[in-house]
């Protein structure tokens, strides 16, 4: 299995339903049998992703610390640029749920969209891909073209299938996050011309001296903070999903809030660990503004979408806020968020996805009482709500790094407790009064289907989280010990 | 209780050795309950709406449990809401946005509105342009040689 190139096939998979659907599928959405092909091929494509991506979990080595499947091709030798490609704890589970989402995010479009099909299903397949690519790059030229790769299919999405204000808030996504991954392709530039090549694994370990890494650094928080999104450069997030299709708010939510994540860890910490330990300050500090100012403006939401955007900053604060506490309780629970909260918003942006697919809108005052007459989908929506509330392990590491801070996030918890409990009273509670809520149905075969995998995950992540645990720890050791190496290597210096 | 708890915790048996009166004072509480349950209902049905009107304030007080839910509503649910929406129009809308995406879209439209108002398209404007623009120059030679 290892002689496969099994990275490149789960990642360029998806393009090869993009193409069927690009040849095969004529017409436009007058034909519904054009629909339904271009709606099959894109399922089909994705769940064979998905499938193949078992392998790799299948053949995934815990215990080994290095990258695996490692795949390496001469692309541009005259510019040192490889095509590498490799994966280890940290970034194996962001494979899988892309491939996880991507099929479920495929089923609630089936439902939920109406025109251009063919091309939503494309833009899904494409954005598929670049994530993938994303997270399995090891070449930093690689890196950065999937990492602005699915800043295109996403735009599109926003700005195509999304609501009323999509124009606006695709070109605030677009630009937003451009802006600031054009100052992290001039660092690439400099790291590249420093070390001589764009293996990413050559840059590991702190090999920049500290005025270089300190502006690195900031470079590339530009790019991650946006991305992630930190306090203050979250605004674009609620325009984004709100006006988003419920697919494309389940894939930014779930994946793609986490590449912030994920580069933080990959790059400012195993790259830059000095700069890291000296901007830590400001980390723990905007990610605790950041969990307290959006925990309370969630409360005074009226749009059930922009709610529990709101909640996903504080949710990423609680990353980032264990991120940089720099020992292991911190690392493991942001993971361990990162994981949990993929699960849950994505759940929870499907939840509002079933209702607005009925009554097209998103207000909570218009709904009430659904407890009545959706029971099934009251009880989906109370698992996920409940599930997004808490988060031990980071606040664990916070506390060990600085127990103010953990203190101040703790009131987060509390706050998110309190949002989430409302919304689900003003939404499920109460006499169910008004006509058109009253007549709407529960919950259908497709969003059984839909709602069923996630229901199993997030279930089996609270219950057992040291099988998913167990599969990043080893690794998040080693990027820990890693970090404290290279301190002590600049201390001794 | 705990039914299985710390060794020299025996909270099972701590309960049967208590003193004699305070086996019985739930009994000797929950009698004269009873009985004014029974006095006021059933024998007198009058006589609650007459005690609380003679209590006054100190009947509303206990009923309303003290005003706790009320003070809680007003110091803690009410204040967090309310700074929310603060924080929400004010900060990200009227602050964050406002200087900052908001903000540079506007004044790229700005500048461009400005320099888009020197197209006049006369041509005698472009020429009065290019003479400023050569006596500028030619200022700028002769001071440096």
């Amino acid at each position: 299995m290892s002689s496969w190139p099994i990275l490149s096939i789960v990642t360029f998979l998806p393009l090869l339903g993009v193409l069927f659907i690009a040849l095969f599928v004529k017409g436009d959405d007058s034909r519904k049998g054009m629909i339904q092909a271009a709606q099959a091929i894109a399922l089909i494509t994705s769940l064979a992703t998905f499938l193949v991506s078992l392998l790799i979990l299948r053949d995934f080595d815990p215990s080994n610390t290095g990258f695996q499947f490692v795949e390496k091709y001469t692309w541009i030798p005259s510019f040192h640029i490889a095509y590498i490609k490799g994966i280890d704890g940290i970034s194996v589970w962001f494979v899988l749920i892309s491939t996880f989402l991507t099929p479920i995010c495929l089923l609630s479009a089936i439902g939920g969209v109406k025109k251009r099909v063919k091309e939503f299903m494309i833009a899904l397949l494409v954005l598929e891909t670049m994530m993938i690519g994303m997270f399995t790059a090891l070449d930093f030229v690689l890196f950065y073209l999937f990492f602005e790769g699915v800043l295109i299919p996403m735009f599109l999405i926003i700005g195509i299938w999304g609501g009323e204000k999509r124009t606006y808030a695709a070109y605030k996504f677009f630009l937003y996050t451009f802006l600031g991954s054009v100052v992290m392709l001039v660092a690439i530039f400099a790291m590249v011309l420093h070390v001589g090549t764009t293996d990413m694994t050559a840059m590991f370990d702190g090999k920049f001296s500290r005025p270089m890494s300190l502006l690195l650094w900031l470079a590339f928080f530009a790019s991650f903070a946006v991305k992630t999104p930190m306090w203050p450069f979250h605004t674009w997030l609620p325009y984004a999903h709100v006006e988003a299709p419920t697919a494309g708010s389940v894939i930014l939510a779930g994946v793609l809030l986490k590449m912030g994540g994920y580069g933080f860890i990959r790059i400012s910490l195993q790259m830059l660990p000095d700069a890291s330990t000296y901007f830590a300050p400001l980390m723990m500090g905007l990610s605790i503004i950041a969990i307290v100012y959006t925990s309370l403006v969630a409360l005074a939401q009226t749009d059930m979408k922009k709610l529990i955007a709101y909640s996903s900053v504080a949710h990423m604060g609680f990353v980032t806020l264990g991120i940089f506490s720099f020992n292991q309780q911190g690392l493991d629970g942001a993971m361990m968020v990162m994981l949990s909260h993929t699960i849950i918003a994505s759940a929870l942006f499907l939840c509002v996805g079933v209702v607005y697919d009925r009554l097209h809108t998103r207000e909570i005052a218009r709904y009430g009482g659904m407890a009545t007459n959706m029971p099934h989908y009251a009880f989906v929506f109370m698992i996920f709500m409940l599930g997004s509330i808490g988060e031990f392990l980071s606040m664990q590491g916070a506390y060990l790094a600085n127990s103010i801070y953990a203190f101040v996030a703790a009131t987060g918890i509390i706050l998110g407790a309190a949002y989430m409990l409302w919304l689900y009273r003003r939404l499920f509670y109460g006499a169910l009064e008004k006509a058109d809520v009253k007549v709407m149905l529960d919950l259908n075969i497709r969003e059984y289907i839909m709602f069923v995998p996630l229901l199993a995950l997030v279930v089996w992540m609270g219950i057992y989280p040291t099988y998913f645990q167990g599969i990043f720890a080893p690794t998040a050791h080693k990027v820990l010990a890693d970090y404290h190496a290279a301190l002590e290597g600049n201390i001794h210096e | 209780m705990p039914l299985i708890g710390l060794p020299e915790h025996d909270p099972m048996n701590a309960a049967h050795t208590i003193p004699e009166w305070q086996k019985w004072m739930p009994l000797a509480v929950a009698l004269p309950g009873i009985f004014f349950a029974y006095l006021f209902y059933i024998w007198r049905p009058t006589w609650p709406k007459a005690t609380a009107d003679a209590l006054g304030r100190l009947y509303r007080l206990v009923y309303h449990k003290y005003y706790f839910d009320e003070i809680y509503d007003r110091v803690f649910v009410r204040t967090a809401r309310t700074l929310g929406k603060f924080l929400w129009c004010s900060g990200d809308d009227g602050f964050i946005d406002r200087f900052g995406p908001d903000g540079f879209a506007a004044l790229s439209e700005w500048v461009a509105q400005r320099f888009g108002a020197l197209e006049t398209g006369y041509v005698y404007h472009y020429a009065f342009a290019m003479v400023i623009g050569v006596a500028v120059f030619v200022t700028w030679f002769w001071i440096k040689s």
